[in-house]
């Protein structure tokens, strides 16, 4: 599993999502973490975090600037090609999960989840981490 | 030409029954000249009045006796002049053979089974080989399913539907909080809506948020959109396998007493009724083409 002093950046244009999300990082050990509430603005604090973010978890339908955008703008800048990125959706369709699969994500999760689903995929994105 | 395979039947060696997508026409065994007759008339009446596709399964055939040829020429006749399709079923070498001499193998193609024929005869795509999707009973349970099943996994609390009740055009929504997202679809428009008393919602987003929450501020209003978003999106999967073609929205918030929505949709709103263990809720679906 990541390291519990892991930064975290938290995005979702619904204050109660980043709140639930928040929740359960935090009932997973995370206490480092950082909330923005829509791609445009995730993109300003990934770009200027020193030291960078070593996981986003973002919301997928957002307005302005969606977590695809967010994920394509982050895995183009070389310096966070390998940053961990999970996408939080509410829609589960499979050309949506092959679209975000080719754009580079680590893994997704499935709106409703719990704290227990999130660190399913957790580990499973540390586990490629680890396994190179 | 051996002779045919004979199976006595007790009754006429074909029969045609009527399947949901198709005719089909059964040969059961030696099919003689007289018999022959018999069926082209019974065949010619399915022809004309029929709107489907034929299915013809020959697998009890070993071969087809030459009296039958006219009865087959007509049913190849009748299939090109009306546009319908017909596929052959367990034809034999010999059966297979008989149609190439007779010129009858392109208007009465072979196939390897009945799943076969079906698919050639009704190609599948979800827009355009099922059935136009409806506002109906499978629909409400598609989203009463999806309420359920959002509110316990995200809230962690039991839910038990009540029996759903149609709305009327002026009505209110019944609470004091309403999550809407609008819907756009290949076959239809409409809205759902999630609608909760003050203090439903603020048990619901305490349990789900782990804090106190005894007043619905602002910030805490965008916790009701999101529960449509979820709600829709669970549904949209399988709406979607069913052939809606529905567009993810973004959904919106509506407070107030007793507040009312105009339903954009004009279709009927159907409210479902829910328990949620710390107070009631409903999910409102309105479908419109």
């Amino acid at each position: 599993m990541f390291d519990p002093g892991t930064k975290i950046l938290i995005v979702d244009d619904m204050m109660t999502m980043r709140k639930l999300v928040a929740k359960s990082c935090k009932e997973l050990g995370f206490s480092d973490l950082t909330e923005a509430t829509d791609g445009a603005n995730a993109w300003e604090k990934v770009a200027s975090a020193n030291p960078p973010y070593g996981l986003i978890i973002s919301d997928w339908n957002m307005p302005n600037s969606t977590g695809l955008d967010l994920l394509k703008r982050v895995r183009s800048d070389s310096r966070f090609g390998k940053t961990p990125f999970v996408l939080v959706t509410a829609e589960a369709e499979q050309h949506q999960i092959v679209e975000a699969a080719r754009a580079g994500v680590s893994n997704y999760v499935i709106k409703p989840f719990t704290t227990e689903s999130l660190k399913e995929k957790l580990e499973q994105v540390h586990k490629k981490i680890v396994s190179g | 030409m051996s002779e045919a395979k004979k199976i006595d039947f007790g009754r006429a060696p074909y029969d045609i029954s009527k399947q949901s997508d198709y005719f089909l026409v059964r040969l059961h065994g030696d099919l003689g000249a007289e018999l022959a007759k018999d069926f082209e008339k019974k065949i010619t009446v399915q022809l004309e009045s029929a709107d489907q596709d034929f299915v013809i399964d020959a697998s009890s055939l070993a071969e087809i006796h030459p009296a039958w040829t006219r009865s087959l020429m007509a049913i190849a006749k009748h299939v090109k002049a009306t546009k319908k399709q017909v596929r052959v079923v367990g034809a034999s070498d010999g059966v297979h053979q008989w149609l190439v001499s007779q010129g009858l193998s392109s208007a009465l193609p072979c196939v390897a089974d009945l799943e076969t024929a079906c698919k050639q005869l009704k190609p599948q795509s979800p827009t355009t080989a099922q059935a136009k999707p409806r506002f109906d009973a499978q629909l409400m349970n598609i989203f009463l399913n999806a309420s359920r099943e959002v509110i316990e996994a995200q809230v962690q609390t039991p839910v038990t539907p009540g029996t759903p009740f149609v709305r009327e055009p002026r009505d209110s929504m019944g609470g004091d909080i309403s999550g809407v997202i609008g819907l756009t679809g290949e076959q239809m428009n409409g809205t759902v809506v999630i609608t909760f008393p003050e203090e439903t919602f603020l048990k619901l987003m305490s349990k789900m948020l782990g804090e106190e929450f005894t007043e619905l501020n602002p910030d805490l209003h965008d916790g009701a959109a999101e529960f449509t978003n979820m709600i829709f999106g669970k549904a949209k999967v399988e709406l979607n396998e069913k052939g809606y073609g529905f567009k993810m929205a973004i959904p919106s918030i509506v407070t107030g007493k007793n507040h009312t929505i105009q339903n954009k949709s004009k279709g009927p709103r159907v409210a479902i009724p829910f328990d949620s263990g710390v107070g009631p809720f409903t999910v409102e679906v309105s479908f419109g083409s």
